[in-house]
């Protein structure tokens, strides 16, 4: 029963905090310390994908046997691969494909994802039952088997895992959204709004959807990082393209074998992709307090 | 109730039908060949490849091989492997026990920490301990599966000793794998958790509640928590997909026994029959689970049970 | 050369010659044994004296990839034979050292056309099943063979000659040839041609391969499949070759081969005491269980052909040899082979791979890498660096497609990675391919410039295979070079029984191979493996397949 007094004991707090200014700045200003630091690293890593050239010392791709497997010195800051190619450089490159995967398979599968949950979740009915079987259909194919399908119908490039991945993710977005619709639909002051008389439209634009997007952000900042694994997974199983500079999966996938020997070449494009995902996730929390139509409407 | 149990039902065949179909046409449109991928390279000649690709009917139109392949998978007859020959039931049914062992601690291993973790983080929102959950969740879920099952294997079996590192008999083979797939729904169910709990106690209607002077245990578990839990139920559902997929990865990092790695070296091999058996049975577990999911938005929430949900789908 | 302290069979004058012809090449046998008890040592009574073999015991073994299937006929992995191989004896038994001993059959004889096999065999053999092994149990394994409805893959490439056998009397089987063959004697040592029960042959037909029945020093107990494949002793074993110090029941109670397809968990399992030995030891852990006193390594470097880089020449300007030799040139294999392998991989020079019969050590450091006179080739070919430093001739860029197989197989991957940056700088660009689909891809589709392949074989009549017109049963050949000297080279090295001059004939195909940039031969792949020093006299053939019969574990 701990875990009940604590539930007492936190409502008790977040009610005195409510009251108390002070400490609420405080916590403000832990929170904006995390969002700067947050911003910083989603920039740096932006900068990473759209100017490379500018960041890396080093060619990516240059390939020289007297410096292979270095440890990260001062030369080489996060040392170097078996190919002896500088890996803060090959890291510096592997953003573009990394974040492209992970911003782009998001953007498209969760838009596709949420209409398709949404018109389901609130027009109910046959169309309902329609959209999620087909939904369920996409679901149960297996995401290595898309991932093939994708492949073979595009060729060899970099649009295939974002293809992938997204396809694979529009059932995970349409559950989702149709779960909070169907019990954002059902609160009362939608269906007080109903009632005296809201077009069905207005209600579910006004009220509904804005009230079922929240698990939305967390979960489309969360997929982000989840899309740039799912890439590294392909990678794992041998899908990667080896044409492009790599990916962070890619290069985390190909240095596993070392990870005993070199520990740098896997460690790094790890820790690449959880800052930035730790990152992108921190500020998913900002947006959605910040979108979240309460917190305006009690004017704060 | 019993109604929504029926029509659900008669919609999970129509689900595990459309799967097998489309599986079917991807494969079949898919380059590459099961006779030609299981021989070496050139040791056997064109016409014979011909001839045993012809006695599988592997050289039939479309139409055709369709017909044939459910025709008799309606009649029960998932028919034999075309690499090796093995009937594609048993074959199978050889690996589920071991994927379902993996599938249930990890799915309990993410449902138990990630909605323990996901509430006490939300009670300390914006405290020290909400940012260390949060950043230990994160790390779970940004962490590739195949690099956290080797690190794993590096701390746990290779430099303490404790725990073996593959191998599919025993529940000491299985603690390993199931934490590395755990962990990654561990995070997925923490965010989602917290962020509804966080979400609900600013419901108008808690907000009403706390005014009539509900006692806060009523509040919480009777209304906020019930409502916090609907989004992370969905999660879970979809995360019975997400470990059939995550399966063949830890199934190869932990040399473990099991249907992801059937799988993954059936779509290699092109073996259709295989594949096939895969996708309905995982298909069927996943409809299964997801019916489960459903149901228990009745529990969670009366609401839905009074407007049923049951209509709508 | 000291042949004839091994003149002691009594055996008709064409396969004295062959058996000295295979003892000839022993010398120089491609094997690198490392310290300690799984040295791959066959000579009789090593360790006998020094003291009793410890009997019992369960040794477990880790393997990188699962076998396709146990009939040996009919799988075509290497994997697989691993496996096999202590399930399944041969008619004839090839020592490490190469020279061929009786086995299943006692003595055998051969016609002076060299087309007549006559092999006496022993009688006091069964299978597991209780099936007595006889001619006919000999002939009908032939018989299932060549049957096209045993879809029988490598076993079938050893006998492109064979034309039938007969049964001459109940323990005598004769084997007739089409042509001679003096890679034939040699090839009945190789698991794919062992010996299978008739009688479970019949009854599983296309299962048998998960219910193998043999007549080896183990027999098979369960197979579970991407998990583990468990053998058991055979009790009743007590037809060892002479190679072995125990002709008699193995001593390990059982053998149970774990699959673990994760380098890094395979390692790991043999670290932590799960298994006793793992095969496939990536290059760049070897130094590292070398230095533990827990393990030793053995390594043993393939016979037959090195892993080497086809050239499709039937696209322009590959036909034209200047363009060849400019990738030959061009592609620095010493700087892969260190990069990618650590001094563990030996780098190859000639299509055969060294200790093959008929390789020309004169051939090595021959081709050195030369970036320079590569981009002179290529411009005297008209082919001039366009903007992006990529050559073009009439508009065309010069790009390869360069064509490997998934999964990652000995870092051929990186291979191809390392070539595309190598070929940049002489301004040819590369486009990796890496499919599932070789076969498709390469044979069909023809869609490749570059293609890397490379086998195990005991005889250097496995350059057919590769470099002859016709050598890929009705397939075009890899490089399109059909060239008739070649062919003609490669014919009369497989008839030829004359050692002297089958030797010559090898040497100048190799030569013709270099000479013509045909392949780019790159290294010569070992299988290595790490063993627990808990194991002792793990042995090994001349293929670097395991041999247990006087292992032993301690505890």
């Amino acid at each position: 029963m701990r875990q009940e007094t604590a539930l007492t004991r936190w409502i008790g707090r977040e009610r005195i905090a409510r009251g108390r200014k002070p400490s609420a700045a405080r916590r403000g200003g832990t929170q904006r310390l995390l969002l700067y630091g947050a911003a910083a690293v989603v920039i740096y890593f932006l900068a990473c994908a759209i100017v490379p050239q500018w960041l890396a010392p080093f060619p990516p791709m240059e390939m020289r046997m007297d410096r292979s497997l270095l440890p990260p010195g001062p030369s080489h800051w996060f040392g170097t691969d078996y190919y002896g190619r500088d890996l803060y450089s090959v890291v510096v490159y592997g953003s573009r494909q990394s974040l492209l995967v992970g911003i782009a398979s998001v953007l498209a599968g969760g838009l596709s994802g949420a209409l398709l949950g949404a018109v389901s979740g609130y027009a109910g009915g046959l169309v309902d039952a329609v959209i999620m079987r087909a939904v369920d259909v996409l679901m149960t194919v297996p995401g290595l088997l898309l991932a093939l399908a994708v492949a073979a119908a595009l060729g060899p490039g970099r649009w295939n895992i974002v293809l992938a991945v997204a396809v694979a993710s529009v059932p995970g977005y349409a559950r989702v959204m149709r779960g909070q619709i169907l019990s954002v639909k059902v609160r009362p002051y939608v269906r007080a709004s109903a009632s005296i008389g809201a077009s069905p439209s207005r209600v579910f634009w006004t009220h509904v959807l804005p009230n079922s997007l929240s698990p939305l952000y967390v979960m489309s900042t969360l997929g982000i990082g989840a899309s740039i694994l799912a890439g590294s997974g392909l990678s794992f199983l041998g899908l990667g393209d080896w044409n492009a500079s790599p990916d962070w999966g890619a290069i985390l996938s190909q240095g596993r074998g070392y990870m005993t020997v070199a520990w740098w070449i896997s460690a790094f494009p790890g820790f690449a992709i959880t800052a930035f995902v730790l990152s992108v996730n921190l500020y998913g929390d900002w947006l959605r307090d910040f979108l979240d139509p309460k917190k305006n409407a009690r004017g704060k | 109730m019993l109604k929504f149990i029926v029509f659900r039902l008669a919609a999970s065949l129509f689900v595990i039908c459309g799967s097998s179909v489309l599986v079917f046409c991807i494969l079949y449109w898919l380059p590459g060949d099961a006779v030609l991928s299981r021989l070496a390279l050139g040791t056997a000649s064109p016409e014979r490849i011909a001839e045993i690709r012809h006695g599988l009917g592997l050289d039939a139109p479309f139409y055709q091989q369709f017909g044939v392949y459910f025709g008799r998978m309606f009649r029960g007859d998932f028919g034999e492997s075309l690499v090796s020959a093995e009937p594609v039931l048993p074959k199978i049914m050889e690996h589920v026990p071991a994927t379902l062992a993996l599938a249930l601690t990890s799915t309990a291993i993410s449902a138990g920490l990630g909605v323990l973790l996901g509430v006490w983080s939300a009670f300390h929102r914006g405290g020290a301990v909400d940012a260390a959950v949060r950043i230990v969740g994160l790390f779970g879920v940004s962490m590739p599966a195949f690099w956290s099952g080797i690190m794993l294997i590096l701390l746990f079996s290779v430099r303490l000793g404790w725990l073996p590192p593959m191998g599919s008999d025993g529940v000491r083979t299985l603690i390993l794998p199931s934490l590395t797939l755990g962990i990654v729904g561990t995070g997925l169910i923490l965010r989602m958790v917290r962020s509804s709990v966080l979400d609900t106690i600013r419901e108008p209607f808690i907000v009403t509640l706390r005014a009539k002077g509900l006692s806060e245990r009523a509040v919480m578990y009777r209304h906020a928590l019930r409502n916090a839990l609907i989004p992370a139920v969905t999660m879970l559902g979809m995360l019975v997909g997400e470990m059939m997929a995550g399966a063949v990865v830890v199934e190869t990092v932990f040399a473990r026994q099991g249907i992801g790695r059937v799988l993954a070296d059936a779509i290699a091999g092109k073996d259709l029959p295989v594949v096939q058996g895969v996708v309905v049975f995982s298909a069927g577990l996943y409809v299964l689970v997801n019916l489960l999911v459903d149901l228990s938005y009745m529990l969670i929430d009366p609401r839905i049970r009074r407007t049923g949900i049951g209509r709508g789908t | 050369m000291t042949l004839l302290k091994r003149n002691r069979n009594p055996m008709t004058a064409f396969a004295l010659v062959s058996l000295l012809l295979f003892a000839g090449c022993s010398a120089s046998a491609g094997s690198s044994a490392e310290s300690g008890s799984a040295s791959a040592s066959a000579e009789p009574g090593r360790s006998a004296a020094s003291q009793a073999p410890i009997s019992g015991g369960d040794l477990t073994y880790g393997l990188a990839t699962s076998p396709d299937s146990l009939d040996p006929h009919v799988s075509g992995l290497d994997v697989a034979s691993r496996v096999f191989r202590s399930i399944y004896d041969s008619l004839v038994f090839l020592t490490e050292d190469n020279q061929i001993k009786p086995w299943l059959a006692s003595e055998w004889s051969v016609s002076p056309d060299g087309k007549r096999y006559t092999f006496k065999l022993r009688q006091d053999v069964k299978f597991h099943d209780g099936t007595p092994f006889n001619a006919e149990a000999v002939k009908k394994n032939f018989d299932r063979i060549v049957d096209p409805s045993t879809e029988a893959s490598i076993a079938l490439s050893y006998l492109t000659q064979y034309e039938s056998s007969e049964v001459v009397d109940p323990y005598t089987v004769r084997f007739n040839l089409k042509k001679p063959s003096a890679a034939f004697l040699r090839n009945l040592s190789q698991p794919s041609l062992a010996i299978v029960s008739p009688t479970a042959a019949e009854k599983y037909g296309k299962q048998l391969g998960q219910h193998p029945v043999g007549t080896g020093p183990f027999r098979f107990v369960k197979w579970e499949e991407n998990s583990e494949i468990k053998l058991e002793r055979n009790p009743d074993y007590n037809w060892a070759p002479d190679a072995f110090d125990n002709q008699g029941k193995p001593y390990l109670d059982t053998v149970t081969f774990k699959i673990i397809p994760e380098e890094a968990t395979r390692i790991g399992s043999l670290q932590s005491g799960q298994v006793l030995a793992i095969e496939t030891v990536p290059a760049q852990n070897v130094a590292a269980l070398k230095n533990d006193s827990r393990f030793t390594i053995a390594s043993h470097d393939a016979l037959g052909l090195p892993f080497a880089l086809f050239i499709n020449e039937r696209q322009a300007p590959w036909n034209d040899l200047k363009a060849r030799q400019a990738l030959q040139l061009g592609i620095d294999v010493d700087a892969i082979v260190k990069t990618l392998y650590f001094g563990v991989y030996k780098r190859a020079w000639s299509p055969l791979a060294p200790g093959t019969f008929g390789y020309d050590p004169a051939l090595e450091n021959g081709i050195q890498s030369d970036k320079e006179k590569a981009k002179r080739l290529l411009d005297e070919l008209g082919w001039k660096p366009g903007k992006d430093g990529i050559r073009e001739k009439d508009g065309k860029k010069l790009t390869i497609r360069y064509v490997e197989s998934i999964p990652n197989k000995d870092k051929k991957q990186d291979i191809a990675a390392i070539v595309q940056q190598q070929l940049k700088e002489i301004g040819v660009a590369v486009e990796l391919h890496f499919t599932k689909d070789v076969s498709q891809v390469v044979l069909m589709d023809h869609a490749y410039e570059l293609f890397g392949g490379g086998t195990a074989g005991l005889d250097p009549s496995a350059l057919t295979t590769f470099y002859h017109t016709h050598g890929l049963t009705g397939w075009p050949s890899l490089s399109g070079f059909d060239d008739p000297k070649l062919d003609e080279l490669l014919e009369r090295g497989e008839t030829e029984l004359d050692d002297a001059k089958r030797l010559e004939i090898y040497q100048e195909a190799q030569h013709y191979i270099v000479d013509h940039a045909v392949t780019i031969p790159i290294y010569v792949s070992p299988s290595i493996s790490a063993v627990s020093k808990k194991v002792e006299n793990l042995k090994y053939d001349a293929l670097g397949y395991l041999l247990l019969h006087d292992t032993t574990v301690r505890n």
